[in-house]
């Protein structure tokens, strides 16, 4: 079974293995700072940082309530 | 076709490789499609096994040795640097960017498996398959 990666606040599984470890990789790349040099990495320590971001991603990708669009009508003279 | 290897005792090497691997062989949560893909990988891999070509170390990593000749190729982990090789050669190379990939996996030479026969490139490649999949 694939690991699942996160999309719009859920889990996703795609349909690749290296797809998934790809999105994985630079996901943790890109949020730990004090990460090793990462082609050193194991897929098993990439999942690792990367089930540490999961709750993180799913409540930033999430569906969010639709922004108040200021009303395009003049404002009316009295 | 003579065997060396009793179809048990390969399927309890395949355990151990794919425990090495941390690739996840409980077939309960997979679905119709997967359980077949899985059971398809898997027969390949313990037919090699039996065969002798395919022998997996006390550490549980597989090294195969190509029926056509060739160097004998140990399966490493895949690493960051294995997910990177799949993409050295850009998208719509996939051949070239599995090779890249199984380059890196195996820590051979560049262009071994450029040398390998078919037969024993498509089983190499079944075995990546396998190793890109996890619990």
């Amino acid at each position: 079974m694939i690991d699942r990666i996160v999309r719009n606040g859920g889990d996703v599984q795609l349909s690749s293995g290296a797809a998934t470890y790809r999105e994985m990789l630079l996901q943790v790349t890109r949020d730990y700072a004090g990460l090793p040099d990462v082609r050193t990495l194991t897929i098993g320590q990439i999942v690792f940082f990367f089930e540490g971001l999961r709750p993180e991603l799913k409540k930033y990708t999430g569906k969010q309530s639709t922004p108040k669009i200021p009303s395009k009508r003049p404002p009316t003279r009295r | 076709m003579k065997y060396k290897v009793a179809e048990e005792v390969a399927l309890q090497e395949f355990g151990r490789m794919c425990e090495a691997h941390r690739v996840d062989i409980d077939e309960s949560e997979l679905s119709e499609e997967e359980r077949s893909d899985f059971y398809d990988k898997r027969a390949k891999i313990v037919k090699a096994i039996r065969l002798g070509s395919l022998v997996v170390a006390e550490n549980g990593l597989p090294t195969y040795t190509p029926r056509d000749g060739g160097d004998p190729l140990t399966f490493h982990p895949a690493t960051g640097a294995t997910v990177m090789a799949l993409e050295s050669h850009g998208k719509g190379k996939d051949i070239a960017n599995l090779m890249a990939a199984l380059t890196d996996m195996t820590r051979s030479a560049k262009g071994t498996f450029s040398k390998l026969s078919a037969r024993d490139f498509t089983f190499c490649s079944h075995l990546a398959a396998l190793f890109f999949t996890s619990e």
